[in-house]
């Protein structure tokens, strides 16, 4: 088997598609150069924040070396996640007594919806990850499953609280200075045991953010 | 080589009058402004600081040789061409001897299963005709995926950079991946090249 005729033959790539690309790549650092011109006391909290999740996280970290070494982050990836492309097969390990019920996914466009498991091992799992990928925004979450440590779950640092069917949830507008975006929530609940973290951003409006909470809300 | 001054990094176009007038600074301009850029490039594929050193040199020459007679449009197209081509053939010295920690084996492995030859197929097609077939390809994909083809598989990027230039997460990353895989499955095989 040859592995370079598929290196050789990208070689071709045509010059304009070459040079467009090095432009936008560009384009990308110079808006991480000024995104990087940040107020420090804004992360000081997320540093704080980090620290905890380090000190916390380290007996389990360790225990992952232990577990993964000798294997590649994509490795780890590829044999830890699992993609499904209908929700019936991922009930079929998680049950359906979450939130996930509430999504209609005969009517999205494109969707994600990925298991993170042990090794090789679908029925251990801890996290399930969804996302909505609409043609100019992302809502996505992540359901995780008890036992998870309430510490390391924080992902909305302050912010403001709502009420939506009798469920708290806590979220926060972060900045768009320096990304693609017009709008970026995070936003976190507590729902049957499970933490949902959600993300969610794009070009569009805020409602988008809004409509799908409330849609995962039953509302 | 990579000295660094304080003078003002000048633009390409008189960058490439200087190699026309043959004069030496050509090659120091071109380090001071694109020095760091070129290293990525080899060290992507290479992950040996000697190696990306000793082809970055090789590149300048590449590049001093070339220009005369040519006068590139596009500068940094160029130039990355030449390092890209100068990295690769040295990936294929060294991975003939040993396996090494290269991205782009990581990127190759991603299409190992996909584009393949056996004698058969190499006495059909040359790696330029089959890079035809895939920059046809790469034209029909949406802007977000062109970018992550041309990152990953040409440029040899770690997933992780390709996630954070397009505020994206990792996961996205490999799935646009995996559907980038598909469709240039499809694709090879409406141009008769089969798996």
């Amino acid at each position: 088997m040859n592995n370079y005729l598929f290196i050789d033959a990208v070689s071709y790539l045509d010059a304009d598609l070459l040079a467009e690309h090095l432009e936008k790549k560009e384009g990308f650092k110079k808006k991480a150069r000024i995104k990087k011109k940040t107020n420090l006391m804004k992360w000081s909290a997320t540093i704080a924040a980090c620290l905890t999740l380090i000190i916390i996280a380290i007996p389990v970290i360790s225990n992952l070396i232990g577990y993964h070494s000798g294997l590649s982050e994509d490795e780890i990836f590829e044999r830890s996640n699992t993609y499904y492309d209908n929700y019936e097969d991922l009930v079929a390990i998680v049950g359906n007594d979450t939130l996930l019920e509430n999504i209609d996914f005969s009517t999205l466009n494109d969707y994600e919806l990925r298991l993170v498991h042990e090794l090789d091992n679908v029925n251990d799992y801890h996290t399930v990850s969804f996302v909505n990928i609409m043609p100019d925004d992302e809502f996505g979450f992540g359901i995780h499953f008890p036992p998870y440590n309430k510490k390391t779950a924080n992902f909305v640092d302050g912010g403001e609280t709502v009420i939506i069917n009798g469920i708290t949830v806590q979220y926060e507008k972060r900045g768009t200075e320096g990304s693609n975006y017009k709008y970026d929530i995070a936003a976190e609940f507590e729902y049957n045991g499970c933490c949902y973290q959600i993300r969610s951003m794009g070009n569009s409006e805020e409602s988008v953010f809004w409509d799908n909470l409330n849609a995962l809300l039953g509302n | 080589m990579n000295k660094r001054t304080e003078q003002p990094i000048i633009a390409d176009e008189q960058i490439i009058e200087l190699y026309w007038q043959r004069n030496e600074n050509a090659i120091q301009e071109t380090d001071k402004k694109y020095g760091q850029f070129l290293f990525k490039i080899a060290y992507n594929i290479l992950h040996d600081r000697l190696d990306c050193e000793e082809c970055q040199n090789d590149t300048y020459l590449g590049v001093w040789n070339a220009i005369p007679p040519t006068r590139p449009i596009a500068f940094p197209a160029f130039i990355t061409q030449i390092m890209r081509n100068i990295a690769i053939n040295r990936f294929k010295e060294k991975t003939s001897k040993k396996r090494i920690p290269s991205e782009l084996t990581v990127s190759i492995e991603d299409v190992n299963n996909i584009l393949h030859s056996d004698d058969t197929v190499a006495a059909e097609y040359e790696a330029e005709e089959v890079g035809k077939i895939i920059n046809d390809y790469v034209r029909q994909l949406s802007d977000r995926q062109r970018y992550i083809f041309i990152d990953r598989f040409y440029l040899a990027e770690p997933v992780e950079t390709i996630a954070k230039d397009l505020s994206i997460s990792v996961p996205t990353v490999y799935r646009e991946i995996e559907k980038i895989k598909q469709g240039m499955k499809l694709h090879l095989e409406r141009n008769d090249i089969y798996i």
